[in-house]
């Protein structure tokens, strides 16, 4: 793979998006959730880091603050441009706020609620480039062309609108949407989970196709361990608003060195019965975002937890180089990965 | 192979179609399968292939403009005396008494999103009570005691309180619970799940699966599973049945069905599976070439063929196959094994 350790395109330090519960006649804030709470992670040219989690997460709102569609409360996101300049996502001034916008874009997950049922085929793909007036007619068709080609679309069916496609060719358009203004990062949120089985593995591989011939980045966010491991080099997984451990996919898999990580490969259905995967079940719920509980978040469903779980946070360790445990029994955890 | 006296539901040639003003779509086209007592079957198909159509059409629920317009589904249906009394349940009224009192009766039903299944403005409890004293000769007072006690048996904590919430109240999980729990209350002979753990986190599907589990072995009934998920599929039930644009393409039971599937398009389904692997497979994921066809442009012949890897022109496209054996318990619609059962 193309991903190249000295480059880096995006860092995001101590993220914080906080939602303010209001409530009453006064609308006064009751209280915060802490949809994402301290979040960091770096993202290398050409390289594909998935985010994983279950639901509320704040996996998707950690894409949607690099998108800037949500104000953070805290922290830093410094985007490196195509020119080589760093720049701060969230203070940037205008003229560099385009480029920034330019240059990330973002893969929708239902590809039936995201294109326009009203607009053609060239009217969606063409959008970015005719709203930022940066193309139009001839070239603008010839661009459009090309982009349906890349994405494996026929482009005589350029005038045709979406409902005539089916769900994995509507991903493609989605796709060579995102892809018309040339960017190089791409923020794919759950870009498969809409799809059938069959469909689903079409664009994993059109995915990793692009990723090659254009060297985009990607930062692929999923709940979905199987389709994770195909398709990412590294993998930060997420608790309530942080993420617990971060590790190339190999060690993630093989040797993860957090209780939740575990729990979250035991607990994949197996497409195979000879396998059983019963017994992985963990207890409980996920934890409140906006009251979690003391110490580590995981602790009340974690089979490990002792009293330091309960009264102090753990650190975010280095296990080894490039991997990370927020978990205090981090060395001595001896967690079996995915079943030989 | 199940002897007469073990079958719960045999469905023999099914066919609910929607009659719609662009055309007809066969959702369910001649389909039949056998269901034995306390068994467990997984219906697997992607989007459209009309698995969720097949378990509405044996309770009768299925949505205008779609019909039944042929077959028979067998019910065996116990009867008082301990004996039992097979009924057509195709030929029954859609509203009539007998299928009101068996659909959530003795035949109930779970769905993929509790949240929609449940009445939002009645608490859980009313409506487990209600499906009780509807379907048990049950009181108030003691179909409110079968309900606090169907929910602590799905592991809801604090039933007794619990029980008087608004399902909003409740997480995904609890309320897929409290869902087990009503198409349990009135102790059903089957219960069929459509795509059950499909909108909840995977913590949370593996328990519920495991709990689905625990209670098939516990109340005996018996279960149809209907998903898009092989895994999920692979770790709860006993046979299989695989369908596509409305037909079932191969039976078998599950060993046999992941280890020798016969009907190409399994063998491609089966591949095209990412798989959790120690090590990150560096090697393209098997995909089907193209797509599930819209449903009015349904192919001639089989219906697989415009995708199908070992299609034969001029055999493929012109003749419809059928659903053969091809050992003890293994059926297959494909021509590439008819000629070796003709023969």
């Amino acid at each position: 793979m193309s991903a190249d350790s000295s480059q880096t395109i995006l860092e995001v330090d101590g993220l914080k998006v906080y939602f303010p519960i209001i409530s009453g006649l006064m609308r006064k804030v009751r209280g915060q959730v802490r949809a994402v709470d301290g979040v960091s992670f770096d993202l290398r040219v050409g390289e594909t880091l998935a985010l994983v989690g279950e639901s509320g997460c704040g996996k998707t709102t950690t894409g949607r603050a690099i998108l800037q569609a949500v104000q953070p409360t805290g922290g830093r996101i410094t985007f490196m441009t195509r020119e080589g300049d760093r720049v701060s996502t969230i203070s940037a001034a205008r003229d560099v706020q385009s480029i920034i916008r330019q240059e990330i874009q973002l893969i929708f997950q239902d590809p039936f609620a995201s294109l326009n049922p009203r607009m053609t085929i060239f009217d969606i793909v063409a959008d970015p480039l005719m709203a930022n007036r940066l193309s139009r007619g001839r070239e603008l068709e010839e661009r459009v062309t090309e982009m349906l080609r890349l994405v494996g679309l026929s482009p005589d069916y350029m005038r045709r609108y979406p409902h005539a496609f089916s769900g994995g060719q509507r991903q493609r358009i989605g796709i060579a949407r995102a892809l018309i203004m040339n960017p190089r990062l791409l923020i794919a949120d759950e870009p498969v989970s809409a799809l059938d089985v069959s469909v689903q593995s079409q664009i994993l591989n059109l995915m990793q196709d692009l990723q090659e011939q254009l060297d985009l980045t990607y930062l692929f966010i999923s709940h979905d361990l199987s389709v994770v491991q195909y398709i990412s080099h590294r993998v930060a997984v997420m608790y309530v608003g942080k993420i617990v451990e971060i590790a190339p996919t190999d060690d993630i898999f093989s040797a993860p060195k957090h209780p939740y990580t575990q729990a979250l490969l035991s607990s994949v259905p197996i497409p195979d019965p000879e396998v059983r995967t019963r017994g992985g079940a963990l207890e409980g719920e996920v934890a409140d975002p906006a009251n979690p509980p003391s110490g580590c978040y995981f602790h009340p469903r974690c089979p490990m937890a002792e009293e330091i779980c309960r009264e102090t946070e753990p650190p975010f360790a280095e296990v080894s180089p490039g991997h990370f445990s927020r978990c205090h029994f981090y060395a001595d955890l001896d967690l079996p990965g995915v079943p030989e | 192979m199940t002897n007469d006296s073990d079958t719960l539901i045999r469905v023999e040639d099914v066919r609910t179609h929607f009659f719609l003003d662009e055309g007809v779509v066969k959702a369910v086209d001649g389909v039949s399968f056998d269901l034995a007592r306390g068994a467990t079957l997984g219906v697997v198909g992607e989007s459209g292939c009309g698995k969720s159509v097949l378990a509405r059409t044996i309770i009768r629920i299925v949505p205008r403009p779609g019909r039944t317009i042929d077959g028979a589904i067998w019910y065996h249906r116990p009867s008082e005396g301990g004996g039992e009394r097979p009924i057509d349940l195709a030929s029954l009224e859609a509203d009539g008494a007998e299928i009101r009192d068996i659909r959530g009766g003795e035949i109930t039903m779970i769905f993929q999103e509790p949240m929609v299944s449940f009445s939002p403005v009645h608490t859980i409890g009313d409506q487990i009570v209600e499906a009780v004293t509807l379907h048990r000769n049950a009181t108030r007072e003691e179909a409110r005691a079968i309900a606090v006690d169907t929910l602590r048996r799905v592991g809801i904590p604090n039933a007794e309180s619990r029980i008087d919430e608004y399902p909003f109240r409740l997480s995904g999980g609890m309320r897929q619970r409290a869902m087990i729990a009503m198409a349990l209350s009135s102790n059903p002979t089957l219960l069929m799940a459509d795509e059950p753990t499909t909108a909840l986190d995977v913590t949370t599907q593996a328990q519920i699966l495991e709990l689905m589990a625990d209670l098939q072995e516990e109340f005996g009934m018996a279960m149809m599973l209907i998903s898009h998920n092989l895994g999920v599929v692979a770790q709860t039930t006993e046979r299989i049945i695989v369908m596509y644009l409305g037909k079932v393409v191969e039976s078998a039971d599950v060993r046999t069905l992941f280890r020798d599937p016969k009907h190409p398009y399994t063998q491609e389904l089966l591949k095209s599976v990412p798989k959790l692997r120690r090590r990150r497979q560096t090697e393209r994921l098997a995909a089907i070439y193209g797509s599930v066809p819209s449903p009015y442009e349904r192919p001639a012949g089989c219906p697989f063929h415009p995708r199908c890897p070992q299609f034969m022109a001029g055999e493929c496209d012109v003749i419809e196959p059928t659903l053969k054996a091809v050992s003890e318990g293994h059926s297959v619609s494909c021509l590439l094994y008819s000629e070796e059962t003709d023969s």
